[in-house]
């Protein structure tokens, strides 16, 4: 005996729970009649209890981790409302220097690693909106990290900073303030004064434009080059191909980003780039050399799925 | 989730709620979290990659549009968290070996039992690996929705607004995956269940279900 596949829909959509009532019914009272569909039924559920099982839980602290570094971020009402006291002030000089030090020894010499404007391109997009001040997140989570860590201190010692009045457009700028460029280029308000460059302000104001931004890198040791975005390139890199067609699949157009990067290749004039997204979809774009427009090539469904 | 409460959640945590934003979270973690250990293949790298997509999720609050499906746009920006990831640490082999890659690149899965618990029997561990094998058997698309429904606890309506698919085809699917995922088991004889086994003894004679 075979079940009805007629019902088979119904049986998936109760398994989810997703029945509308008349359907419940309708499947219910076939269930009572039909033997295979009660057994069809019953593997599938065992499947999904299977599967269910193995979805893994979050450790306890995760959002409670992320809720710190976000508090960490906000300059909070306390101390917004109480000056820090000489003395405060003189202990967090410490732990902000010794941080700070580490950060501009650790990015002085990431500074140098971020010279090819790869990861400067790569660094735009993560975010799924075309804001620009969006656009401009860290991708590297653990320089992330690295960055975040002094970015705490630096925050709560630093004397009435701007950002401590608004909190609101604070969120903006904390958009700037992790990606790696900005802890690069801005030494905390005690070094700097030290070493006698710029001190204002901690975080720069979010400017529009990326490649602006990942420019120049400036740290203690001097300004870094990054990007020879300045002058019109006769050809883009590989690298910033990739970027423009990240950019592209996570811009509105394309409502679901690609996944996986399976081939690249290029010729004379044009990058490809094939990426198989999550439906099984392959997508295949080239992108011109010269100017860096972006064409689709024909999607194909990806072979496995015929394996079925 | 009513997207209600998610439209309120989401504009407070807009106006700087962290509270409300950690109600976000706790709606969301888990399917998160799900999704970047499927893509990245080891727990600790999974907690890192989801922490970093809640506090990008946190910092670009401003720039997300309110009409948009929130949980949405935070799964595309996992996703992107991700993709990034991958392909900076070109997809090395993660200690607990979840992740490997089929011939055309595809993530399949063998979600090794990283939860590991003793009591468990040794009947139930060997259901669970032989179904996850199984999963490998199965298409790329089906695969994944199964997945994105099964242990990200997505709803068919997020599923859809992910795939930007209609929600009948979200439906229908699902449920072409888990038949595929079952046929998988009857044919290979693996299936414990007696319903089952009659059914492999019936199959030899008959079409499928």
């Amino acid at each position: 005996m075979n079940a009805c596949f007629e019902y088979e829909l119904l049986i998936s959509q109760k398994l989810d729970d997703e029945l509308s009532e008349s359907d419940e019914i309708l499947l219910a009272d076939h269930l009572r009649s039909c033997s295979s569909c009660r057994a069809l039924y019953d593997e599938l559920a065992q499947i999904q209890r299977t599967l269910a099982s193995c979805s893994a839980a979050p450790p306890a602290d995760l959002s409670a981790r992320v809720l710190e570094q976000i508090k960490a971020e906000e300059p909070s009402t306390e101390i917004q409302a109480s000056s820090p006291t000489p003395r405060r002030m003189k202990l967090k000089w410490f732990a902000t220097t010794a941080a700070a030090l580490l950060v501009v020894i650790s990015s002085a010499v990431l500074g140098i690693r971020m010279l090819p404007s790869t990861d400067n391109a790569s660094l735009a997009n993560d975010a799924p909106t075309t804001n620009e001040k969006v656009s401009k997140e860290a991708s590297d989570s653990s320089l992330a990290q690295l960055a975040e860590l002094p970015e705490e201190q630096i925050e709560e010692g630093a004397l009435a900073s701007p950002q401590s009045e608004n909190p609101v457009p604070s969120i903006q700028k904390r958009t700037a303030s992790p990606s790696t460029q900005t802890v690069i280029a801005d030494p905390p308000p005690v070094l700097t004064e030290a070493y006698g460059t710029e001190t204002e302000p901690i975080i720069p104001p979010p400017d529009e434009a990326t490649e602006e931004r990942s420019s120049d890198t400036r740290t203690l040791f001097g300004t870094f080059s990054a990007n020879d975005a300045d002058a019109p390139p006769e050809n883009i890199s590989s690298d910033q191909a990739e970027a423009l067609l990240i950019d592209y699949l996570t811009s509105e157009e394309d409502p679901y980003p690609a996944i996986v990067l399976q081939e690249e290749s290029a010729d004379d004039t044009h990058y490809f780039f094939h990426y198989a997204d999550l439906s099984g979809y392959v997508w295949c774009y080239s992108i011109s050399k010269s100017d860096g427009s972006i064409h689709s090539e024909s999607s194909t469904q990806s072979q496995t799925s015929a394996h079925d | 989730m009513p997207s209600l409460q998610e439209h309120l959640l989401v504009k407070q945590a807009q106006q700087g709620s962290e509270d409300a934003f950690a109600a976000l979270m706790a709606l969301y973690e888990k399917p998160i979290y799900n999704l970047t250990l499927r893509m990245s293949g080891s727990p600790e790298d999974a907690e890192e990659l989801t922490q970093t997509a809640f506090l990008k999720a946190w910092r670009a609050l401003s720039g997300f549009q309110e009409d948009a499906s929130f949980f949405t746009w935070l799964y595309r920006l996992a996703t992107n968290t991700c993709i990034d990831f991958i392909r900076r640490k070109k997809r090395r082999a993660p200690v607990l070996q979840t992740i490997s890659l089929d011939q055309e690149d595809h993530p399949t899965v063998s979600l090794s039992d990283h939860r590991n618990s003793p009591e468990e029997t040794v009947f139930q561990n060997d259901t669970r690996q032989t179904i996850l094998n199984a999963l490998n058997s199965i298409s790329q698309e089906h695969r994944e929705i199964l997945l994105q429904r099964e242990i990200d606890g997505l709803s068919y309506q997020e599923i859809a607004d992910i795939l930007n698919l209609e929600l009948g085809t979200v439906k229908s699917r699902i449920a072409r995956a888990r038949l595929a995922l079952r046929q998988v088991l009857v044919r290979d004889g693996n299936f414990i269940s007696s319903a089952a086994s009659d059914k492999v003894e019936a199959k030899k004679g008959g079409g499928q279900a």
